[in-house]
């Protein structure tokens, strides 16, 4: 538990300075300062790796079990996901947002009590692994590595969970780009911002990537469940909002193919989905008492 | 006249009743009525977390709960089963299944054309008039697009996995999922059965599933019994880290740099690891399969699941030489004359033990007797203690499993329709698919090539493919 505390220590401050670059680019618009930021989110991605890793070695499973440990997996997923955005469509911009949001959920974590953060022994419900995988890795020695449906069921989930907070910050973006747009500033620092169009396709990327793990999360945590206690659904609160937030996103893509629900409309769509995620996340686990409480 | 005017009535009302189906299909089939339902579906479901699902409308009320007419109009203290409920999913399945049977001919019908062209780019071709047409579908090839339509002024081709039927081969499966939702919700039904050691039991429901009664000949006691044979508990040594509050400690230790790492290790640092119960299934005089189930490993028979889902531990305790045996469970006030305060047996350990050093052990077996949350006794089976001057002997301590078994023959459909439905989901988002709608004019003498490109997929960079046709273009006339 000591090595994942140390490397979430150094993470924190590599996103704080990660998320200052990011902001020091779009405010002063120099391109070192940008390069400097990519650099950074890239260790801090690395960092955040080295969280999990440890986190694994020291816990004896995959490194999902607590609220701490899930955020580290949220953080990691974000990153990720901002990097791979970065390098296919080149805008910097973007990631003094989506930064911003990943050191917010630092301090988040960062905040939570102890009890929350330390590694505990997973309860005989939870240890599941594939048998079959097991059988792959064992004349490697490796079978206690193997994975089950509960950490492939987290880590779809929040992967998903990646996808809609970077559609979150683009949306935010887009309703601030296109206000700029309409009063026809230029210039400025929403200059530096692409088009308020292609902002909004990035968001409809960004869901469309998230969407799919969000149902294989769903999927694989209804195959486990029935697996585990014997009903696949039962309505618990963390199941439900789970579905809930699928829908909104399902009427966010169904709406972008009927004309005139992109921009604006859509952008509203995405935020309201990415409440649903927060409530999802952490408003069940506080609010709501059931099986996935991470908090109880 | 009556016969003329009761006909009109009848007219009319066939026309009306055949205005109202179209209405219904046009709004079902309608993209729109998909987002507003999907969007009432999220605020229902919302509803459902608010109230507390599974209680008593009378005991709600009596709690203070708000909003008693519609929690007693809308069921909501048991949404998910409610009218309003079911309801809502028909009207999700009817939205889906309409707009599935409308779009079919329009995704799977032989593709004509591509609509309207307007070409987006222009490549002067290195080639002569003549030679342009075979020379750009040879270039188109290598690209990886396939020719499907051509028409008088332009043709159509296609490259990666056509979008459209993929989105409309997910949606049939979500189809096949909500069947097996329904399958579920009308013929499920659960139970629980705690086994004793070396005895048989026989499923028998309190309750079955909405529609069995249907089923002609259907009886809910199954015709076969489980027996268990053995039942252990495994039990994991786990310490407690003992984690320095010092920043700089923890920094060292961390680095390697310090090896002060204390472990805290106490009986309660023994965890339940696993339990497993060896169950036969048995008929008459065979048996007819046998197998260890554990937590996460259930037994699967005649359309039943069995899990294993508790351990309820028992007690006989024997007060001085009180001929009367009292029984208790772990957890459970045991009142005993001549004791000040109700004891409380349990845990019992009984099983193995993993330690730290990977060596198993077998545990001695005793129940800790507790009074207020501390402990005052132990007692091994047989054994006795004193309490308060009072002699208490432990007779007999017996675990046994707890099983709930399932019946749900909307499973399989739901399994397999859900991979089917994730496969294909992923192919359509993560996919690529391309669309090269295409003419060649002449101008100057030299053949252009006028094209549009259409695309769909995380994948799909319709820059990428316009050089890659570029390169392939060029790459031949050299």
């Amino acid at each position: 538990m000591i090595l994942s505390l140390v490397f979430f220590t150094f993470s924190f401050v590599f996103y704080l300075v990660t998320a200052l670059l990011y902001i020091g680019h779009w405010v002063f618009k120099k391109k070192w300062i940008g390069q400097t930021a990519t650099t950074m989110a890239f260790v801090a991605l690395l960092s955040t790796t080295m969280i999990l890793i440890a986190r694994a070695g020291e816990s004896g499973h995959a490194p999902f079990s607590n609220l701490w440990e899930s955020m580290m997996l949220f953080v990691w997923a974000t990153n990720a996901g901002y990097l791979i955005l970065e390098y296919r469509h080149k805008f910097r911009a973007i990631g003094a947002f989506v930064m911003g949001l990943e050191f917010i959920a630092m301090i988040s974590a960062f905040m939570l009590p102890y009890r929350f953060k330390s590694a505990e022994p997973l309860n005989p419900a939870l240890q599941n692994k594939w048998h079959w995988l097991m059988d792959v890795l064992r004349p490697f020695g490796l079978e206690k590595y193997a994975i089950g449906w509960l950490d492939f069921h987290v880590f779809t989930t929040f992967i998903g969970y990646a996808g809609f907070a970077i559609s979150f910050g683009l949306s935010l973006i887009y309703l601030l780009k296109e206000r700029s747009e309409a009063s026809g500033t230029k210039g400025g620092i929403m200059g530096a911002f692409p088009e308020a169009r292609i902002i909004d396709e990035l968001s409809y990327r960004a869901i469309a990537w998230g969407f799919p793990f969000l149902a294989t999360g769903i999927v694989s945590g209804a195959v486990w469940a029935n697996y585990a206690w014997g009903s696949y659904w039962s309505w618990d609160p963390k199941e439900t909002w789970s579905l809930i937030t699928w829908f909104i996103y399902a009427a966010y893509l169904h709406a972008r193919v009927t004309r005139g629900w992109r921009g604006k409309r859509a952008a509203y769509i995405s935020v309201a989905g990415f409440l649903a995620v927060i409530f999802l996340y952490w408003g069940v686990s506080f609010v709501l008492p059931g099986l996935h409480a991470y908090a109880s | 006249m009556k016969t003329l005017a009761a006909n009109s009535n009848v007219a009319k009302f066939l026309n009306a009743w055949n205005a109202f189906c179209r209405w219904t299909e046009r709004k079902l089939s309608s993209m729109y009525t998909s987002v507003y339902v999907l969007a009432v579906m999220a605020l229902f479901f919302m509803t459902g977390t608010i109230f507390p699902q599974g209680g008593e409308y009378e005991e709600y009320a009596r709690a203070g709960g708000g909003f008693l007419a519609l929690v007693n109009a809308f069921s909501l203290l048991d949404f998910f089963t409610s009218p309003v409920f079911l309801i809502l999913s028909i009207i999700l399945f009817l939205n889906i299944a309409v707009c599935a049977w409308k779009r079919y001919p329009l995704v799977f019908q032989t593709k004509k054309d591509a609509g309207s062209f307007a070409p987006e780019h222009t490549i002067e071709l290195p080639f002569t008039v003549s030679d342009a047409h075979e020379e750009v579908k040879k270039a188109l090839k290598k690209a990886g697009f396939r020719i499907i339509a051509r028409n008088a002024s332009y043709a159509v081709a296609e490259k990666g996995l056509p979008y459209r039927p993929l989105t409309w081969l997910y949606h049939a499966g979500l189809i096949a999922c909500l069947l097996g939702f329904a399958l579920t919700y009308f013929f499920a039904f659960e139970g629980e059965m705690r086994l004793k050691l070396r005895e048989a039991e026989t499923v028998m429901p309190e309750e079955t599933g909405r529609l069995m009664g249907l089923l002609r000949g259907y009886t809910p006691h199954s015709d076969f019994h489980l027996f268990l044979d053995r039942f252990m508990t495994e039990y994991a040594e786990s310490p407690r880290l003992e984690y320095p509050s010092d920043k700089l400690s923890r920094l060292a230790i961390g680095l390697g740099w310090s090896k002060n790492i204390a472990y805290e290790l106490t009986e309660n640092s023994l965890s339940v690891k696993d339990w497993r119960a060896k169950i036969k299934v048995i008929k008459g005089t065979r048996t007819l399969t046998e197998r260890f189930v554990e937590i996460n490993e259930p037994l699967k028979y005649g359309g039943y699941t069995f899990y294993l889902m508790d351990v309820v531990q028992s007690f006989k305790v024997r007060v001085e030489d009180n001929p009367l045996v009292l029984e208790t469970k772990a957890g459970e006030d045991l009142v005993i004359p001549g004791v000040d305060e109700p004891l409380k047996l349990g845990p019992w350990r009984a099983g193995t033990v993993k330690r730290l050093n990977n060596d198993i052990e077998v545990l001695k077996s005793q129940v800790t007797v507790m009074r207020r949350g501390e402990e005052v006794a132990r007692l091994s089976p047989g054994g006795s203690a004193f309490i308060d001057g009072t002699k208490i002997t432990l007779l007999d301590a017996v675990e046994a499993p707890v099983l709930s078994y399932r019946y749900d023959p909307g499973v399989p459909l739901l399994w397999a329709s859900g991979v089917f439905v994730l496969i294909i989901m992923s192919l359509r988002f993560f996919g690529y698919w391309f669309e090269a709608a295409y003419n060649i004019e002449e101008r100057d003498g030299r053949p252009v090539l006028e094209l549009r490109i259409r695309s769909a997929g995380l994948m799909a960079d319709e820059r990428r493919v316009m050089e890659r046709l570029k390169y392939h273009i060029f790459k031949q006339a050299s």
